[in-house]
């Protein structure tokens, strides 16, 4: 990944995350209550998003690309969605991270290299 | 089409919330009136006019019958007294009758009986209630209409220019002449003609229409004519000895009415139709969850109950709601629910393109399960106005081999057959809840999953 796929990278990231904790708790109120169009159309840019920087190999469920607004989709089937796009990105984010000598996590860059403004937590398996 | 309305009958697709009219039905009336103190109440300067032209009117037949025209008088509020072309009021063929002789001259002879009648006429035509017996609701509004009815012309034709709808010449048989006091007979205008009666139809503002008028018998009689007098503990007052009473104490009625215009800021028009509350929908789901399928205890009749309260609030405002009426086909009573198709939704407009309906047909069934008759029943329907669209509303999703059958009915004669469950109109009370979207949307969604199914 170059720096600019990092930033996308981190950028999506932080979005998906909030999405999922806003979902996780309107999943805890009503399950089953069905998005509106505006959240609909929001939660969707965030996964096209997703889509992009994952690649087609590391998409996390096989034919699904999008939400169908037809299908009135649930405050529970977004945090799902949302949960398996975080394990994605999770997966690519390990496979661009090495640890340096003191025990500190980067961001490898394509020229092989890291420096300081690119460090990152540690995998959170392995 | 069922019950249909003059505005379904042209194809055009107006929903009643967007009109500021009253649509009127072809063959029968709407069960609502025109008060005059809604005019008298409007903020319009024009309603206001419009008031005061009514009672002027009305006053001018009362000059007429005091300076000796008597019979000129009576012939003229015979013919005020039926507004035919109006369509509102409780006839079921938009045919009214206007009052006999009889009662006119009972109505004209209040200006002779009363001496603040004789002096100053009439303040508001609302107070015949309260005076005349066999005059109610229903003849207040058409003397109100009848007295405006030129008004109303060029506000019919006003909104069919906006809505496109056709028009064409016609007699009407009076209008009132405000110059000569008189009606113009005969009248040729190009009016809307209702294809059923072949007679001109002209609308009237939604502002104007209550149920019942602000000032009416009923609320005098219950709460402002006093029954617990001790001088006559065991009488009951009739009718007609109040009406007596009123005509011989005119300050009484005064008085109410002045009581009614300190309280007028209460009086407001009444809908066409009236959403139940988000709580009595879930009333409603609650009792329908518990609800045994089958036709113990008399439970479909109570599930038509429920379905037919719920949906009709649930689709309102994108479809309004026509009719829900009972058929029978081969035997069997069928219970059906009908929207207008107005097209105001992409999901209904492709309903409409796709499969020609401008009607939406919903059958009820309070079964467990769907069965191959049932289908049948529905697909022998789907003709005409309905198109090839029909959904039933029923208590399980469909087994199998009924979900193949209602595929193999699309894949040979392109008509679709939707479910709506239990489960679907628990989402559609849930969203009806949170207003995150339309219960229609549910409907979208189960004709997505519908589409499916379908082979590609």
């Amino acid at each position: 990944m170059n720096r600019h796929q990092i930033q996308t990278f981190q950028r999506t990231l932080a979005q998906l995350q909030s999405f999922h904790s806003e979902f996780e708790g309107l999943t805890k109120k009503a399950a089953n209550s069905p998005l509106n169009a505006f959240k609909l159309r929001i939660v969707n840019q965030a996964i096209a998003d997703a889509n992009d920087v994952l690649g087609k190999d590391l998409l996390p469920i096989r034919g699904f690309a999008q939400f169908d607004d037809s299908e009135l989709p649930s405050n529970s089937d977004v945090s799902m969605v949302l949960a398996q796009y975080l394990e994605a990105m999770e997966v690519l984010r390990v496979k661009n991270i090495a640890r340096d000598g003191i025990g500190r996590w980067h961001w490898v860059t394509d020229d092989g290299g890291y420096d300081e403004n690119l460090q990152t937590a540690q995998p959170r398996r392995n | 089409m069922i019950r249909p309305r003059i505005t379904d009958f042209h194809g055009i697709p107006a929903l009643q919330r967007d009109v500021t009219f009253a649509i009127p039905f072809l063959d029968e009336d709407l069960p609502l009136y025109v008060d005059p103190f809604l005019l008298w109440k409007s903020p319009s300067q024009q309603d206001n006019a419009l008031h005061v032209a009514i009672v002027d009117a009305f006053n001018a037949l009362g000059r007429k019958w005091l300076v000796g025209s008597k019979n000129d008088a009576v012939d003229e509020l015979v013919e005020a007294s039926e507004c035919s072309e109006i369509g509102l009021g409780q006839s079921k063929s938009r045919v009214g009758k206007a009052i006999g002789r009889k009662e006119a001259e009972n109505i004209l002879k209040l200006f002779e009986q009363i001496p603040q009648i004789t002096d100053h006429g009439f303040k508001r035509i609302e107070v015949l209630q309260l005076l005349v017996p066999g005059i109610g609701k229903d003849r207040i509004s058409d003397f109100a209409c009848s007295f405006v009815k030129s008004f109303l012309i060029d506000y019919t034709i006003d909104q069919c220019i906006r809505l496109g709808l056709p028009r064409e010449e016609v007699v009407v048989e009076s209008i009132w002449n405000s110059k000569t006091h008189q009606f113009d007979r005969k009248q040729k205008v190009q009016l809307p003609v209702s294809p059923v009666t072949n007679q001109a139809v002209i609308f009237t503002p939604k502002r104007w229409l209550r149920f019942i008028p602000w000032i009416n018998f009923e609320n005098y009689f219950s709460q402002h004519v006093p029954q617990d007098d001790e001088a006559r503990p065991a009488e009951k007052l009739s009718h007609v000895e109040v009406l007596d009473f009123n005509r011989h104490h005119y300050d009484s009625v005064e008085r109410y009415v002045e009581r009614r215009v300190l309280t007028a800021s209460d009086c407001l028009n009444d809908p066409l139709f009236a959403q139940i509350p988000v709580s009595s929908a879930k009333a409603k789901l609650n009792e329908l969850k518990k609800l045994a399928t089958g036709i113990s205890d008399k439970a479909d009749k109570r599930y038509e109950e429920l379905i037919v309260s719920m949906l009709s609030s649930f689709f309102y405002p994108d479809c309004d709601f026509a009719k829900s009426q009972a058929r029978t086909d081969s035997g069997v009573c069928i219970r059906d629910l009908i929207f207008y198709n107005n097209r105001s939704h992409p999901f209904l407009r492709d309903v409409f393109d796709l499969y020609e309906s401008r009607q939406l047909v919903f059958e009820m069934k309070n079964v467990a399960k769907i069965e191959r008759e049932h289908i049948n029943q529905l697909n022998r329907y789907l003709s005409d106005s309905f198109g090839r669209f029909g959904v039933f509303v029923t208590r399980n999703p469909l087994p199998i081999p009924m979900t193949k059958n209602i595929v193999d009915l699309w894949s040979a004669q392109r008509k679709a057959i939707i479910t709506i469950t239990d489960q679907d109109i628990e989402q559609m009370v849930d969203v009806f809840e949170s207003k995150q979207r339309a219960p229609l949307d549910v409907l979208k969604k189960k004709y997505f999953e519908f589409t499916q199914k379908l082979p590609k």
